[in-house]
């Protein structure tokens, strides 16, 4: 019988944009708005935020072919968009060369183009046995290591790399400490230890929320 | 399972967080020379039945904070005990503490809380528990 901690998954985490190409897809489908669309090489254009609280995201942004597929990627990935949330990239004026539309393009965000994370609302938790942990290390204020007590040779070649670990990733807003994260991650795991078939949740203070748990 | 204070986790230093280390298939616990201030509990483990040989890893339990030295041969005799107190009573979390925070001041406690534990790979390590 294992004993296993409970690590919650924010479902639609209020997180940050994807920080490589975003293919949004064209008028109607992906994106509105736009007015006179030319076009073109990439151009820098401001997000405004429309519906939700995010903020901070800068896009470079293209449209190509005559059907004006829109992609953008983010020059500045921001800060609390959600999945549904809508932002509108400001208009552009013609100039030779370069993409640009008359009217600003309103975005409706979608999964794909934020931050992946693993929770959804059939994916509320990661189950981590705990049996052969051997204790919580502190990486950042956004990740935390549960080391096991087992070899995992594939990793690397390095002494410390061969120690198979569940690695928890935090989103950067609401900030914790790593400190506070490795404390709410070990209570956990004490709790499970100290009694038997209690799979514990892990209570991250500050509201941290988990995006995913790696094991690596 | 063993709880150790983690420096800076709590409302205050003197009401610190714990974070964990297992107390199970420990064979020997040292005093690293370089860098001071650092114990290694040392862990050999059958992965499978069949194995013949172990796997050796080591965990390095970091009280790097103060200018002083703060660990002990006593402490890690005291470390010993625990690991094998808590492996009579296998549902106990016993703390660990080092000898010297009994007597530290609010500005002084930190000296005596973990930074951190890392876990890697190493070769047998010669003395026993």
């Amino acid at each position: 019988m294992s004993n296993f901690i409970k690590v919650p998954l924010a479902v639609n985490a209020a997180r940050s944009f994807f920080s490589g190409v975003i293919e949004v897809g064209t008028q109607d489908s992906g994106y509105t708005g736009g007015g006179t669309r030319v076009a073109g090489t990439a151009v820098a254009s401001g997000a405004t935020t429309t519906s939700g609280s995010g903020s901070g995201a800068e896009f470079s942004v293209t449209l190509t072919g005559g059907t004006f597929v829109l992609a953008m990627t983010a020059s500045n990935t921001g800060e609390g968009y959600k999945v549904g949330d809508t932002i509108t990239l400001a208009a552009i004026a013609a100039s030779t060369g370069v993409t640009s539309f008359s009217a600003g393009i309103v975005v409706e965000i979608t999964a794909a183009m934020l931050v992946a994370i693993e929770g959804s609302a059939t994916n509320e938790y990661a189950l981590i046995p705990i049996d052969n942990v051997a204790c919580v290390s502190g990486v950042s204020t956004t990740t935390c290591d549960i080391q096991v007590l087992e070899y995992n040779e594939a990793t690397s070649s390095s002494a410390a790399g061969k120690v198979t670990k569940y690695t928890i990733t935090m989103d950067d807003a609401p900030v914790t400490t790593k400190a506070a994260l490795q404390a709410d991650v070990a209570a956990a795991i004490i709790k499970a230890a100290s009694a038997e078939n209690s799979q514990p949740e892990v209570k991250f203070t500050f509201d941290a929320e988990c995006i995913k748990v790696v094991l690596s | 399972m063993i709880q150790l204070p983690i420096i800076s986790s709590g409302s205050s230093n003197l009401v610190p967080r714990f974070t964990c280390l297992n107390a199970e298939n420990v064979y020997a616990v040292s005093k690293a020379n370089t860098p001071a201030d650092v114990i290694h509990v040392h862990y050999a483990i059958l992965a499978v039945a069949s194995d013949t040989a172990p796997l050796y890893l080591r965990a390095s339990i970091d009280y790097t904070n103060g200018s002083t030295a703060v660990i002990t041969d006593q402490d890690i005799e005291n470390l010993k005990n625990l690991i094998k107190s808590a492996n009579q009573n296998p549902s106990s979390t016993p703390e660990f503490e080092l000898i010297g925070a009994r007597d530290a001041t609010v500005s002084t406690i930190t000296d005596y809380q973990v930074v951190d534990i890392q876990i890697k790979a190493e070769e047998p390590y010669s003395s026993t528990v």
